[in-house]
C-alpha cells in the first residue's frame, strides 16, 4: 500500500495571488534553472520564451479605483487530457501517470508548433533560432537540464531537472521516491513573498492538498475541462472572477504584460 | 564478357547492389547517425560537469546585502538562491541578484583598461595599458596639487561604509583638495542632523517592531530593502511567525508596493510636505502627538514668534493640504488617528531609486512627524546606531570628510574617480558634470562593464566582477544595527583587471600619498582582516552561519581569525543592541537659516514655477525604476525575461500613462511620443497604466533592450537628461508636455 | 533475366553486401588511443586491491563521481611506482603539472540523455559490469572507436554493426535501456530518462 501510495504521484502548485508582488524573481529563477537563453535581438513579448511569465490584470476600473494583481503563469501541468498532448503528431509531450507532470521532449519535437496552437494557456514557447549566450555564460549553465536546439516547442516541466537530483540523492541514502523538501521547483524556492507553494496532490494532508480545496482557490478556464495541476488562490472576489473567464475581449483589456 | 556486358548489365548491376544495399547496415545505421548527428549541434553549449558544491556568499548589487548560496558546478556558480534566516536577506533574492553569477560574462564586460572615444557618434572603448590609465590619473591629481589652475580630486562612491570607502577618504585627505562624495541613502540620516542639536548617531529603523509603517513614496517591496524580509514584514511570513505591519503607501501612483500596502493614499505629486505638515497638524490638533517630549525638547515647537514650527504647520489645514495634495481631509486625519493609535509607527521617505532624492525639506519634515509621534530613540521606530568598529566614520586621522555633490562648485572637479559599486540608485550625468574643469576634466570609472554611468567616462579600470571578488557588505541604510559580511569570489577573476582598492593603492603610490600606517599591508584581503579583527576585539554581536541558519555569540568566537573563516564561509556579523542614547534637544525646522522659508515653500509643492506654467507644461514627469538595474551594468542577460521578453517591467524610455490622458493627447498604446520639459526633449514608447494617476508620466530608466542603437550615446540616453537641474537637489518630478511622436 | 543480367545483378548484391557489411563498419569508425593505457586489473588485483566505487562512486548527494579526476591518481602516483612508460605519461604529463587526463568516455552520452548512477547502483543493485562489460578486469584501454557521423563510441551502438547484441553490455542506446525496464517492470517516461 505504501508503495502505491508513492508509486502514483500528482505533483501540483498553489499560487496565492494576494501575496505576489509581480517583482519577477520566479522567472529569473526559472530560465536560470531551466538554461533558457536570453532574447534574441528582434524577441518580444509574443516571440520570447518565458516557461514562467507572470502577467498583471486589473480590476478595469479608473485611477484610483483602479487595482491589479500579478498572476505568474506556467504550463498548468493540465490533468487527465492535457490538450497539447493530444495534438501533438510525434508524441514529443506526455503526461507521466507516475508523477502527473506533463512531460515536454525536445527531442521528439519537430516544430509544428500545433501544441502551441491547442495550449489554451499560452503557456508553450518556441524557439524561433538557436540559443545563443554571451560568451563564456555557458560556463554557468545547469549542467541538469540540456539545451534546446532551434525549431523546437518548450514549456515548464515542474523543474524535472531538480526532481531528477532528489531522486538521486533519494537513491543515495538507499531510498526509492523523493522527500518533498528535497524536490522544490526554481520559482517556488525564489519567491520572496512565499507565493508558490508545491507538493503532491496524492498526499491528502500536503499544503497544496489543503490549499487546493479552499474555497478562495480557482484554476484557469476551468470550464475548458483540462483540470489544471496549477492552482491560484486570492481573497479578492474580482481577480477570482476575472481569472476563470474565458472571454478574450475582457482579458485583452484587462490582461497586461 | 565483353561486348556482352551492356548498359543492360550495368544496371543490373546498379540494381543489385541497391537491393544489397537495403539488406545492409549502411542506410539503416547511416539514418541513425545522421539523426543523432542532427541533434547534437556544435555550437548548443554543453553546460559544464563536475562536483555539485554549495557555497555561501554575500550580494553585492544593491547595498541590501543578501546572504546567497551559490550551486556551484566545477568550481563555478550555476544558480544563486536566498539563505534562510540570514539576518539581512530573509532567505530570498530579488530578481537582480539572481542573475548575479551572469554579471562575469556580461556582453559588455572590459577586460583591459579603455579610454572612451566618442568621435563619429559612438561610444568606442579603445584599449589602454594600465600603466598608461594610472599615468593619466595621476597627471591630473598632480594638477591639483601644484598646478596654477587648481581644482580638485574627488571620489564618487555609491557604496560608503566599506573599508574601501575608508581608503577613498584616506587617499583624498592625503590631497590638497580632496572630496568625497557619497550620494545619501536610505532614511534621510542628513535631514536628522541638520535638526539635532547634538550628535546623537546615524538612525536606523527597527522594523522587525513596527507596527504601522507610513511611507512616502519608498518602494518597501520593490527595492527599498531585501526582498525576503519585507514581504515577510508586510505581508506576513507564511508560517505566521513575527508581526506583520500595517503599511500606508503615500504615492502618486499605484506602484507594485501600493497594490500591496494595507492603505494606498495617491497624492499629487511633489506634494508630500505638504501632506506631512497636514498629518503633523492633525497629530497636534488633535493631541495625538508626544506632547510632553516635543515640548521638552523641541527648541522650535511653539516660540510665540511666526517661525515656529507650531505656526508652519497651523497654516496646513486638512483642507488646505487637501487642495494641495488632492487627498481627502478624512484621509488626513485617519491616518494621524491610525498613526497614533496603532503604534510604534514610523514614517519614512524614500520615492522611486530613478527620481533620487525626495528632498531635504520633505525628509525634514518626515523626522518631524517621526518626533511628533515618539518613534525616535524608541524600539519600533528609530533608533541611533551604534557604528561598527573599523567604520570610516570613526577611523583614524587624516581621511576626507563626506561632502554633498550639490554642494561642490562648479567646474571646479580635475579628476573625477567614479567607483560604480552602485547605491541602486541613479544621478543624473549633467549633475556630475557641471562640477567639472570643462575641457580638462578626467573623469576614471572603477566598473566591471562598459556601461551606465563608465559609459560617460573618459577612462574605464576594468574592476571584478560581483562574484569574482573578495568585497565587503556593510549594514544598509536603515538597518537600525551594524552588521557586516562578506562576498566570497565563486570564480577566478580575468587577468586584466584589477581590484579599486589596488588601483588606489597604486594611484597614491605615484602621488606619494601615504594610504596606511607604517607596517600595515596594503593587500586589499589584509585591510579587510584589519577591519574584521577590530569587529572580534569589540567583543560585540553574534554571527549567523549559513550552513546551519544558526548564530554564535562573539564570545564564543575564539580569535580573529576564526571569525574571518566564518564570515569567508557566507556568515554574518550582526552587533548586539544597546540601549539607545536618549535624543537630544532638536529643531523640528531644521537648523539652516532659511529653514522657515524653505520648509514652507516645499509645502506648496515641488513642482517649481516655469514660465508658461500648467498651461505650457499640463503634465507631469516623474522618473521610475527599480533599484540596482537601472542601465545595462548590473542586469544579467537573461533580466530580458522581465523586460522585452513579458513586459512585466519597464525598459530603457518606455512610459506609463494613465490611458485617459494618452488618449487626450492623441497616443496609442505602444505608440511613440515625445517629451518635453523645459531641459529638453526625449522620444518614448508609450505604455498604458491605469494604475497612473492621470497628468503624470513615468518614464523607465533601465536596461537598454538592445537591438541595432545599442551603442550610440544618443540612442541610450535616458529621462534624468530632461529632468530639472536648477539646484541639483530634487528632480523625481518636473513640468512637461507630450505629443504624438 | 539472362545469364550474364543474373551475374550482373548477382555480383552488385556481393558487392553492397560485402562493401555494407565488411567495409562500412571499419570505415565508419575512427580509432582513437586514450591519452595513456590504463590497467584496471592492476588496480583491482592483489596488489592494490581496490573495488569499483574507490574511484566511481555515489556521492552523498546522489551525484556520479564518473571517471576521476588526476587528483585522485596523485596521492599513489605522485612518482612513479614501477616503470611502465604508461606511468611515466601519467606522472609527468598530468600528475606533476595538475593536469586532468583528457580521457574518451566510452559510455558517453548526448547531453540530453539522463543517466543517474544512484538509483541504479543503490537501489536496484546492478553490478557495475552488466552495463559496461568486464571492465575491471582489463589489463588495458582498448582504442576509442569513434562513429564518424555521431562522433559517439562504437559502445554505445553495439559492437555489432548489426545492431544485435551478443553480450548483456553490448550497447547502451535508449532500446537496450528500455528492454532492461520492461524486463524489470519499470514503468517508464520520457522525462525520467531525458533532461
Amino acid at each position: 500500500m505504501e508503495n502505491e501510495k508513492k508509486s502514483r504521484q500528482r505533483f501540483a502548485m498553489v499560487i496565492d495571488v494576494d501575496r505576489c508582488t509581480g517583482c519577477g524573481a520566479c522567472m529569473m529563477a526559472c530560465a536560470v534553472e531551466n538554461n533558457v537563453p536570453p532574447a534574441r535581438p528582434e524577441a518580444g513579448d509574443r516571440t520570447g520564451i518565458t516557461w514562467l511569465r507572470v502577467y498583471r490584470m486589473d480590476n478595469g476600473n479608473t485611477f484610483p479605483e483602479s487595482e491589479s494583481v500579478f498572476l505568474p503563469v506556467s504550463c498548468q501541468q493540465c490533468d487527465e487530457h492535457p490538450p497539447c498532448v493530444s495534438v501533438c503528431p510525434q508524441n514529443a509531450v506526455e503526461l507521466d501517470p507516475k508523477t502527473g507532470i506533463v512531460g515536454q521532449i525536445a527531442e521528439r519535437c519537430l516544430g509544428c508548433r500545433y501544441c502551441m496552437t491547442a495550449c489554451p494557456y499560452h503557456a508553450r514557447y518556441f524557439n524561433w533560432g538557436d540559443p545563443e549566450w554571451p560568451k563564456g555564460m555557458e560556463q554557468a549553465l545547469n549542467p541538469g537540464v540540456a539545451p534546446r536546439m532551434r525549431g523546437v516547442v518548450e514549456k515548464c516541466n515542474f523543474c524535472h531537472g531538480r526532481l531528477h537530483a532528489a531522486e538521486e540523492r533519494a537513491a543515495a541514502a538507499g531510498k526509492a521516491g523523493v522527500e518533498m523538501e528535497a524536490y522544490v521547483p526554481a520559482c517556488a524556492e525564489s519567491c520572496p513573498a512565499n507565493a508558490i507553494s508545491f507538493g503532491d496532490l496524492s498526499d491528502p494532508d500536503s499544503s497544496v492538498s489543503v490549499l487546493a480545496r479552499d474555497a478562495d482557490t480557482f484554476r484557469l478556464l476551468p470550464r475548458l475541462g483540462t483540470s489544471p495541476k496549477v492552482y491560484y488562490r486570492s481573497k479578492k472576489r474580482w481577480v477570482r472572477e476575472l481569472a476563470q473567464k474565458e472571454a478574450v475581449k475582457e482579458e485583452r483589456k484587462t490582461v497586461n504584460g | 564478357m565483353g561486348k556482352n556486358f551492356t548498359r543492360r548489365h550495368l544496371l543490373k548491376f546498379v540494381g543489385g547492389s541497391a537491393a544489397g544495399l537495403l539488406l545492409t547496415p549502411v542506410p539503416w545505421k547511416t539514418l541513425d547517425d545522421v539523426a543523432i548527428w542532427t541533434q547534437n549541434w556544435s555550437w548548443i553549449p554543453v553546460p559544464p560537469k563536475g562536483e555539485i558544491q554549495t557555497r555561501f556568499t554575500t550580494c553585492t548589487l544593491c547595498p541590501a546585502g543578501c546572504g546567497v548560496r551559490a550551486r556551484c558546478v566545477g568550481g563555478r556558480p550555476v544558480s544563486l538562491s536566498g539563505v534562510a534566516g540570514h539576518p539581512a536577506g530573509g532567505g530570498s533574492l530579488c530578481p537582480v541578484g539572481l542573475g548575479g553569477h551572469h554579471l562575469p560574462y556580461h556582453p559588455l564586460r572590459l577586460l583591459e583598461p579603455a579610454r572612451m572615444d566618442r568621435s563619429g557618434g559612438d561610444d568606442r572603448p579603445v584599449p589602454v595599458t594600465l600603466d598608461a590609465a594610472l599615468a593619466a590619473m595621476a597627471r591630473a591629481a598632480e594638477e591639483t596639487r601644484s598646478g596654477a589652475s587648481g581644482g580638485s580630486v574627488a571620489v564618487l562612491d555609491g557604496r560608503p561604509g566599506r573599508t574601501l570607502s575608508t581608503i577613498y577618504r584616506k587617499f583624498l585627505g592625503g590631497m590638497k583638495s580632496g572630496l568625497y562624495l557619497a550620494p545619501e541613502m536610505g532614511i534621510g540620516a542628513n535631514a536628522l542632523q541638520d535638526m539635532l542639536l547634538e550628535p546623537w548617531g546615524r538612525p536606523g529603523l527597527d522594523l522587525e517592531n513596527t507596527a504601522t509603517l507610513l511611507s512616502f513614496g519608498a518602494p518597501i517591496l520593490d527595492g527599498w530593502g531585501a526582498p525576503g524580509r519585507m514581504a515577510d514584514l508586510v505581508l506576513g511570513r507564511r508560517d505566521g511567525k513575527g508581526r506583520r505591519l500595517k503599511l500606508i503607501q503615500v504615492e502618486p501612483r499605484r506602484s507594485r508596493t501600493a497594490a500591496a500596502a494595507d492603505q494606498w493614499v495617491p497624492l499629487n505629486p511633489g506634494t508630500e510636505a505638504a501632506l506631512a505638515f497636514g498629518l503633523a497638524h492633525q497629530l497636534v490638533q488633535l493631541r495625538l502627538f508626544d506632547e510632553k517630549s516635543v515640548r521638552k525638547r523641541a527648541v522650535d515647537f511653539e516660540t510665540g514668534e511666526g517661525s515656529s514650527y507650531l505656526s508652519l504647520i497651523s497654516r496646513f489645514t486638512p483642507d488646505t493640504v487637501s487642495g494641495i495634495t488632492g487627498v481627502s481631509a478624512e484621509t488626513i486625519t485617519g491616518i494621524a488617528r491610525e498613526l497614533a493609535r496603532n503604534s510604534p509607527a514610523a514614517v519614512v521617505g524614500g520615492g522611486d531609486p530613478a527620481g533620487g532624492p525626495l528632498g531635504e525639506e520633505e525628509e525634514r519634515a518626515i523626522w518631524g512627524l517621526n518626533l511628533l509621534l515618539g518613534s525616535v530613540g524608541k524600539a519600533g521606530g528609530f533608533v541611533p546606531r551604534r557604528e561598527a568598529p573599523g567604520d570610516p566614520a570613526i577611523s583614524g586621522d587624516g581621511p576626507a570628510a563626506v561632502s554633498r555633490l550639490e554642494e561642490v562648485p562648479d567646474r571646479s572637479i580635475r579628476l573625477l574617480i567614479l567607483d560604480t559599486a552602485g547605491s541602486g540608485g541613479a544621478l543624473p550625468w549633467k549633475l556630475i558634470d557641471r562640477k567639472l574643469v570643462p575641457q580638462n576634466s578626467l573623469v576614471a570609472a572603477l566598473a566591471p562593464v562598459v556601461a551606465g554611468d563608465a559609459r560617460r567616462a573618459d577612462l574605464v579600470i576594468p574592476v571584478p566582477s560581483c562574484t569574482e571578488a573578495l568585497d565587503e557588505v556593510p549594514a544598509p541604510a536603515a538597518s537600525p544595527v551594524s552588521t557586516l559580511s562578506l562576498a566570497q569570489p565563486l570564480q577566478p577573476a580575468p587577468a586584466g583587471v584589477i581590484a579599486p582598492a589596488a588601483l588606489i593603492v597604486r594611484l597614491a603610490a605615484a602621488l606619494s600619498v601615504p594610504l596606511f600606517s607604517s607596517g600595515e599591508s596594503a593587500v586589499w584581503a589584509d585591510c579587510l582582516k584589519r577591519r574584521v579583527e577590530a569587529i572580534h576585539n569589540s567583543g560585540r554581536g553574534s554571527v549567523f552561519s549559513p550552513q546551519d541558519g544558526k548564530f554564535a555569540e562573539m564570545a564564543a568566537i575564539e580569535s580573529p581569525e576564526s571569525l574571518w573563516k566564518l564570515l569567508s564561509e557566507g556568515g554574518c556579523w550582526i552587533d548586539s543592541r544597546e540601549v539607545p542614547a536618549p535624543l537630544p534637544h532638536y529643531s523640528l525646522l531644521g537648523r539652516k537659516n532659511d529653514a522657515y522659508a524653505s520648509m514652507a515653500s516645499a509645502g506648496a509643492g515641488r513642482l517649481a514655477a516655469v514660465p508658461g506654467g500648467a498651461q505650457a507644461w499640463p503634465l507631469v514627469l516623474m522618473p521610475s525604476g527599480l533599484c540596482g538595474a537601472l542601465d545595462d551594468s548590473q542586469v544579467s542577460p537573461l533580466m530580458t525575461k522581465l523586460y522585452q521578453e513579458s513586459g512585466l517591467r519597464r525598459l530603457l524610455n518606455q512610459a506609463d500613462i494613465n490611458p485617459a490622458t494618452a488618449r487626450a493627447y492623441g497616443l496609442a498604446d505602444r505608440g511613440g511620443a515625445v517629451i518635453e520639459t523645459p531641459s529638453g526633449s526625449l522620444r518614448v514608447e508609450v505604455r498604458f497604466d491605469p494604475g497612473v494617476m492621470p497628468g503624470v508620466i513615468h518614464v523607465a530608466v533601465g536596461p537598454g533592450g538592445g537591438g541595432k542603437s545599442r551603442n550610440r550615446l544618443r540612442d541610450r540616453l535616458n529621462v534624468l537628461t530632461i529632468c530639472p537641474d536648477d539646484s541639483g537637489r530634487v528632480w523625481r518630478v518636473a513640468r512637461a508636455r507630450v505629443r504624438e511622436a | 533475366m539472362s545469364h550474364a543480367s543474373k551475374i550482373s545483378f548477382a555480383a552488385g548484391l556481393a558487392a553492397s553486401l560485402a562493401l555494407g557489411w565488411l567495409a562500412f563498419p571499419r570505415a565508419l569508425y575512427r580509432k582513437v588511443d586514450q591519452p595513456l593505457q590504463f590497467s584496471h586489473l592492476l588496480h583491482t588485483g592483489e596488489k592494490v586491491g581496490l573495488t569499483c566505487d574507490a574511484c566511481h562512486s555515489v556521492r552523498p548527494d546522489g551525484s556520479f563521481s564518473g571517471i576521476p579526476k588526476v587528483e585522485q591518481c596523485a596521492p599513489c602516483h605522485a612518482q612513479a611506482q614501477g616503470s611502465s612508460p604508461d606511468e611515466k605519461i601519467l606522472v609527468e604529463q598530468y600528475v606533476t603539472p595538475n593536469r586532468e587526463i583528457p580521457w574518451l568516455v566510452y559510455a558517453r552520452q548526448p547531453e540530453n540523455a539522463y543517466f543517474p548512477h544512484g538509483p541504479h547502483v543503490n537501489l536496484a543493485k546492478i553490478e557495475c559490469g552488466r552495463c559496461h562489460g568486464m571492465h575491471g578486469s582489463s589489463t588495458g584501454l582498448r582504442p576509442f572507436q569513434v562513429n564518424r557521423i555521431s562522433g559517439y563510441s562504437r559502445d554505445v551502438w553495439g559492437e555489432n554493426i548489426s545492431g544485435l547484441r551478443s553480450k548483456p553490455w553490448d550497447g547502451m542506446k535508449m532500446s537496450d535501456c528500455s528492454r532492461c525496464h520492461a524486463e524489470r517492470g519499470v514503468k517508464d517516461s520520457c522525462l525520467m530518462c531525458h533532461k
